[in-house]
């Protein structure tokens, strides 16, 4: 074990036991501590009464504040506005410039008339009065209840109020709520209330009350809460000392898997380390669902399983983020599996495997596993779409809500996994394919594909139930066998793949995805006749009971009896809104009713009798429930009422009827914006795509649809043979366009009902949108996880960024999509006007309808203008409001007016336009609650007076040519399509125009290293064709420069050579043939000191003979090669560099190897030559495939050169490294030499294993660095 | 003689027939009971499990000032256990039924405790016979 494992493994156990002390004193101390906090409840009790206390004052003070400083800014701009001496139509305009989107305001003049108002009006009435100017205070009206304050400018008041609590709520898409009380309620998670009434006493202990003051210290609320109880306290801390424990067991468990990991890691078999990863995966994600990690601690729609949840595995899937943590590990498990099985496919070391029933055990084994895993995947899919409330396909909006955007990662990730599962599995197989003696082939790997191809076949065949369409599992199978194609056999290992994969596992899932839905779709035709059919009296009872008993004991029910100014029509609407009735689509009604029996308001939904309570003399003290028989005897009407009562006394009735009425179908009439029942929300389609047929004893007697049923199609739906069960599915044409109808037989009384429900097939735009929406968010999802591998995987971006490719597609993509974005834009702009101008025509027409037929009807009749007006609606079948002056007389909606949504007084904008600057007709888009509608206004006369008609889309349908969600569908979906054809396009045709100058630099690249012997070929005519030429000839004529150079340099370096050592030379010489001379003298002299001359003689001889063995070795010293840089050297890294040299050489160099990197000592640019040299030498032996090999064996770092050139020829093997031997016409005959000797020069090894006319094989054996 | 057999092999067979109507009408009863019976077990201990087998694969769920609308069986389940959990129930009590209906029904008070505060909501839960037999296809909790 090295120092370094040796410390991971010691700071892992250290952790463990670390962690399980501080887990054992948490156990010994959470007792103790919730102890010393039970004993000391009072004491915490009134720190936390405090403590909401505060908040919730200063919360309310900012509150306060806030209109203050609307107040003064509305002050300071009217006195601006007398300053100049504005009209005030002007001072309409201010008050509606948007600053005060929040507020309510009303100004009037000095004689109380309104003058200019935003919003609702806010009377200053008698209860108003009793504050004083700018002084802040409650104001409850009829469905809401505001903060206001009165204030006095220039001969003005004005009244701002910032609303605090909306009394009502509805399911509607577009309502959004607004709760002060909630937002406290929720803060402090405690029961509170806000009493608006300075004189509230509360007595109750379980309670605690305290005062809101306002501005001028006034008590003007009191504020009532829960008092937080000690055993919620106590529980509060339990949780808290639970989560700390779940994080503290949570970082044992990795602490231990990591220290596990350490001890596995050493083990080289890939299965078993694939198998620990996946245990320990399974492990981790069980406990973290188990310990509620993230549920229990996050509360949104990420964790609401309303938004999908499954039962699969135990709950780990139950909410969408549960889903996103189980896939992610999934997605983990199926990398690491992915990882191994691409490294083992260039592994050289496994050990061959010939028999032949293990192979066929594997394959039946790997068949079988692989369509599990495919049933498994579409199961999913099948339940993302029907174990979810997120309708994928309904709203044709481009961005979704959160949910659906975290599920369609989800979708994504899973269709990650499942393809890259399947593919692991199919090249898991080739690789133990490959082990037998048959080999891999690409004909084994046709075969096989076409075995797994009919196995889906025969797996279809014995499934009940097969998930998805033969095309979609043919489409699945092909795209994992394609990805394994291109990483066995195309040799590509790199992101590529990773792009494919996610692709191609985005374009499966979202076909999956609309193929379950439109199942979805289909079943939602049963649903929707099971939702008409679901009513019926015990359930009715139930609701009547229900609503009546929660009105009993609401304080609010008293409140309209005790207070004064009440409008009961709002008061009703409230009531109904706040009980169950709103959310079912049933007829229903809300009366409230004086103690002397009188009608005092209502509330009607889709009920247009207004039946009161058969009182025969009965005095009603507790709630009453009755069922009404009708004459028809097939409506069932449940009645119940309820007495109100304060401190025992009745103050008066509420009465409610629920109605079942066969002869409505229950959603027809309501405006989109009180589209109350949540099942309309909920379908997957709109449920005007839908077409309803209600037929009573085989007679249609009603229908939500515009399309008429021929004779022949009617008798085709009721000749319809039902099963036991009593329902039948039908595929019929319907005004000849094809149509799926579901039908549901019921009894009731002697009626035979049959209901069906129709819906048209789709047409290939909505699929194409469909698909492309989803896909579109795929895309984001995909750029994103490629940025994060960028940015983590890739150095060299500036190289990518500033390429001369990526400039041209970036050109290419820009002057491409533009236009298409403008031309998108200027369509959808185009059809908006166009649109709206069609719905100012058409509610043009219909205001100039009802203004004719009015003055028509009163030149013709003594009716009221009120009776005329109905009667217009009627006959006209138009819903229209009129107004004179600002305050509105008639409306043919005037329900929505009574309960006060809609106000009662007129437009702003409207009444500047057409009362004060004399426009007669105006046009306005308004909204309610955030849903928006266009508004026709028209200036007519009647009895020689103004008054004005309202005609709007909310109330009156408009069919347009093409609506907006249509128009969005056919641009998204047409110009989706076109942008992929650009971007495809775009990259071929950037890739091509590129290509030769990439080519010339990766050249001019190689030519600065050295590399002389690069030729270039190109086939196009042209400037790059010269540019190409030019560079081949400028190679050419340096490369012959360079011998020539050298030859001269050698020759001048000989020379020079020959004069310096002829020179060195002389110099010893001299005194040695002097030296001789005096020898000889002495000789013929016959000298006596013949002895000692001899002696010195000799030795001067010695002595220069030395000097000269010295000037030898000097200059043989001088002569020698170049040092060496010898340094650890990343053999891995400078093969890639080099293969990356020749990435436009019209050559696939591959380099196969398991490993990101392998350390040898070596000369990195002697190295990186060596390879050029060789792979140059392929080249010019006419290989198109190299595959270069480096492998780790008994601390050898291996490099093989694998080309399939021409090879060299027996007779020369033995003389290729010799220096000047060359085969080429052109050659110099060193560039193995050189490579030889420096190899040699590390201890290294180079030679030739194989050679033949398909495949040379170049073997180079360095030492590995450790 | 051999009219008299041919009554009596008529008289045997309208028995059988009446008789074997009672049986499936008494087994459907008994269906339905059990049906009621779990689910009241299941809400009375907040276990969904309980009567889990016997939610329609359309159900519609309606929880007072929450959840409302169609669900699959799944959804259903995590629906209603975070529903109870979040409830903290102390008991279910049914306390009215109609079994002898085409949409079988009962209604129940549920004892419930919620941040300490002990409080009730009213229960409302229909069946309906569907290919598997009869499955709880409507609860409504208020």
């Amino acid at each position: 074990m090295s120092s370094n494992i040796l410390y991971s493994f010691r700071f892992y156990l250290s952790t463990i036991v670390f962690l399980i002390f501080i887990l054992l004193i948490i156990s010994f101390w959470h007792p103790q501590y919730k102890k010393s906090k039970f004993n000391n409840w009072s004491e915490i009790l009134n720190e936390e009464i405090n403590d909401i206390e505060n908040q919730t004052l200063e919360l309310f003070n900012e509150k306060i504040e806030k209109l203050l400083k609307a107040n003064n800014r509305v002050k300071k701009g009217i006195q601006n506005f007398e300053s100049v001496a504005s009209e005030p139509a002007e001072l309409i305009g201010f008050v509606n410039a948007g600053f005060l989107n929040e507020y309510d305001v009303s100004i009037y003049n000095k004689e109380q008339t309104l003058i200019a108002w935003k919003s609702d009006v806010l009377q200053i009435d008698q209860g108003s009065s009793a504050y004083n100017y700018g002084e802040v205070f409650y104001k409850t009206t009829g469905l809401t209840d505001h903060l206001v304050v009165i204030d006095t400018v220039a001969s003005k008041t004005l009244i701002i109020g910032l609303i605090l609590e909306k009394k009502f709520r509805i399911n509607s898409n577009y309502y959004s709520p607004v709760s002060f009380v909630n937002e406290l309620s929720k803060k402090f998670k405690t029961s509170i209330e806000i009493i608006n009434n300075q004189y509230e006493d509360i007595k109750d202990g379980r309670k605690h009350a305290f005062a809101l003051y306002n501005n001028f210290n006034n008590k003007i609320g009191t504020v009532v809460i829960n008092k937080p109880l000690r055993e919620v306290y106590l529980n509060s801390i339990d949780n808290s000392i639970k989560a700390i424990q779940s994080v503290i067991i949570l970082i044992l468990a990795v602490a231990l898997i990591l220290l596990v990991r350490i001890v596995v890691r050493k083990k080289q078999n890939k299965i078993i380390q694939l198998l620990v990863f996946f245990f320990f995966a399974v492990v981790l994600r069980l406990l973290l669902h188990q310990l509620g990690i993230p549920s229990n601690y996050i509360n949104n729609s990420f964790t609401d399983p309303m938004y999908f949840s499954s039962t699969f595995g135990y709950g780990i899937v139950e909410s969408p983020l549960e889903f996103t943590i189980t896939a992610f590990f999934f997605f983990l498990f199926v990398l690491v599996s992915y990882r191994y099985a691409v490294q083992s496919v260039d592994k050289d070391n496994l050990k061959m495997n010939s028999n032949i029933l293990l192979i066929s055990l594997a394959g039946i084994s790997a068949i079988i596993i692989y369509f599990l895993l495919f049933r498994g995947y579409a199961a999913s899919i099948r339940s993302i779409v029907f174990d979810s409330s997120i309708r994928y396909f309904k709203h044709p909006t481009i961005l979704p809500d959160p949910p659906s955007m975290l599920m369609l990662f989800n979708l994504l990730i899973l269709g990650f996994c499942a393809v890259v599962f399947t593919t692991t599995i199919v090249i898991s197989f080739l690789i133990f394919f490959r082990k037998s003696k048959s080999g891999i082939s690409l004909m084994n790997f046709f075969w096989l594909f076409l075995i797994v191809q009919i196995s889906g076949v025969v797996f279809d065949y014995i499934q009940n139930q097969p998930l998805g369409i033969p095309f979609l599992r043919i489409l699945f199978i092909t795209a994992s066998f394609l990805i394994a194609y291109n990483i066995v056999f195309a040799g590509k290992r790199g992101i590529i793949n990773i792009i494919y994969l996610l692709f191609s596992s985005s374009i499966l899932s979202i076909s999956y995805l609309t193929y379950f839905n439109t199942d979805l779709e289909i079943k939602s035709l049963k649903i929707t006749a099971d939702e008409i059919t679901r009513s019926e009296e015990s359930r009715l009872e139930y609701l009547a009971m229900e609503t009546l008993s929660d009105i009993y004991q609401r304080k609010d029910a008293q409140n309209v009896f005790l207070k004064q100014n009440i409008n009961y029509y709002s008061a009703a609407f409230v009531m109904w809104s706040n009980s169950s009735l709103e959310k079912e689509a049933l007829s229903s009604n809300v009366n409230i009713i004086s103690l002397d029996k009188k009608l005092l308001g209502y509330f009607s939904f889709q009920y247009s009798e207004n039946f009161l309570w058969d009182w025969e003399n009965e005095i009603i003290n507790e709630i009453r429930i009755k069922k009404v028989e009708m004459p028809e005897g097939i409506n069932t009407i449940i009645r119940g009422i309820a007495p109100v009562k304060y401190n025992g006394e009745v103050l008066g009735y509420i009465e409610i009827t629920v109605m079942h009425d066969l002869y409505s179908l229950g959603f027809e009439d309501t405006p989109e914006f009180f589209s109350s029942s949540k099942f309309l929300a909920n379908s997957p389609i709109n449920i005007d795509q839908l077409k309803i047929f209600d037929f009573h004893n085989s007679k249609l007697v009603n229908y939500f649809t515009d399309l008429i049923l021929s004779d022949d199609e009617t008798e085709q739906i009721l000749n319809v043979e039902f099963t036991k069960y009593n329902y039948a599915w039908l595929n019929i044409p319907l005004n000849n366009v094809g149509h799926v109808v579901y039908m549901t037989k019921t009894y009731i009384n002697d009626i035979e009902r049959v209901i069906a429900v129709a819906l048209k097939e789709k047409n290939l735009t909505w699929n194409l949108f469909d698909f492309f929406k989803i896909f579109f968010i795929h895309s984001l999802f995909i750029s994103l996880i490629l940025i994060l591998m960028y940015v983590f995987y890739y150095r060299n971006i500036t190289r990518v960024k500033y390429s001369f490719r990526t400039k041209l597609l970036f050109a290419f993509l820009f002057i491409s999509v533009i236009p298409l974005v403008l031309l998108a834009i200027y369509f959808r702009t185009i059809t908006d006007e166009k649109n709206i101008s069609a719905i100012y025509y058409k509610l043009g027409k219909r205001a100039d309808s009802v203004e004719s037929y009015v003055n028509d009807y009163h030149n013709k009749t003594e009716l009221s203008k009120l009776k005329i007006f109905e009667k217009a609606a009627t006959d006209l079948q138009i819903n229209f409001s009129i107004y004179e002056d600002k305050k509105m007389v008639f409306s043919s909606s005037r329900t929505f007016y009574q309960i006060g949504l809609i106000p009662e007084v007129i437009n702003p904008e409207v009444y500047k336009s057409l009362v004060k600057t004399g426009m007669r007709e105006f046009v306005a888009l308004e909204n309610i609650d955030g849903y928006y509608f266009h508004s026709f206004y028209h200036k007519a006369v009647y009895d020689d007076k103004q008054y004005i008609i309202k005609v709007s889309d909310a109330f009156n349908p408009i069919q347009l040519p093409m609506k907006e969600s249509e128009v969005d569908v056919f641009l998204f979906g047409s110009y989706s399509f076109a942008v992929i054809l650009v971007i495809i396009f775009s990259t071929i045709l950037a890739n091509q125009i590129s290509l030769p100058i990439r080519r010339l630099t990766n050249a001019t690249r190689s030519v600065g290293k050295g590399d002389l012997n690069i030729q270039l070929n190109e086939s196009s005519r042209g400037e790059i064709k010269d540019l190409i030429d030019g560079f081949n000839e400028m190679v050419k004529e340096l490369r012959k420069n360079q011998a020539d150079l050298a030859a001269m340099e050698r020759e001048s370096a000989w020379k020079e050579m020959a004069k310096q050592v002829a020179h060195e030379i002389k110099n010893p010489l001299t005194p040695m043939k002097l030296s001789v001379q005096q020898l000889t003298a002495a000789y013929k002299d016959k000298s006596p000191k013949f002895e000692d001359i001899f002696i010195k003689v000799t030795n001067t001889l010695i002595k220069q003979i030395e000097t000269l063995k010295n000037i030898a070795s000097e200059f043989s010293s001088f002569a020698r090669m170049p040092r060496l840089q010898i340094e650890r050297v990343d053999a891995a890294k400078t093969i890639q560099q080099t293969i990356n040299l020749f990435s436009n050489d019209n050559i696939k160099i591959v380099l196969e190897s398991d490993y990101s990197e392998l350390m040898i000592r070596a000369d990195e640019e002697q190295l990186q030559r060596t390879l050029m040299n060789l792979l140059r030498n392929s080249i010019q032996a006419g290989a198109k495939n190299v595959t270069i090999k480096c492998m780790h064996l008994n601390d050898e770092c291996i490099i093989k050169i694998i080309d399939d050139g021409g090879g060299i020829e027996k007779e020369v093997v033995d003389k290729i490294f010799i220096e000047g031997y060359t085969t080429k016409h052109d050659g110099m005959g060193i560039g193995l030499t050189m490579a030889k000797r420096f190899v040699d020069s590390v201890n290294g090894k180079i030679f030739l294993e194989d050679t033949s006319p398909k495949k040379t094989i170049m073997v180079l054996i360095f030492k590995i660095d450790l | 003689m051999k009219i008299c057999n041919a009554r009596n092999y008529i008289k045997i067979l309208f028995v059988l027939f009446l008789f074997s109507a009672v049986v499936q009408a008494q087994q459907e009863e008994e269906m339905i009971d059990k049906i009621f019976f779990d689910f009241e077990q299941g809400m009375k201990t907040g276990n969904v499990n309980l009567f889990y087998s016997h939610i329609s694969p359309d159900i519609y769920i309606s929880l007072r000032r929450e959840t409302s609308g169609y669900f699959s069986t799944n959804q259903a389940y995590h629906i209603l256990r975070k529903f109870l959990e979040g409830k903290r129930i102390s008991n279910f009590i049914i306390n009215s039924k109609t079994v002898a209906s085409a949409s079988p029904n009962a209604r129940g008070i549920i004892f419930h405790d919620s941040n300490g505060i002990k409080s009730t909501s009213h229960v409302f839960f229909s069946l309906k016979k569907e290919y598997k037999g009869w499955k709880i296809s409507q609860v409504t909790i208020d």
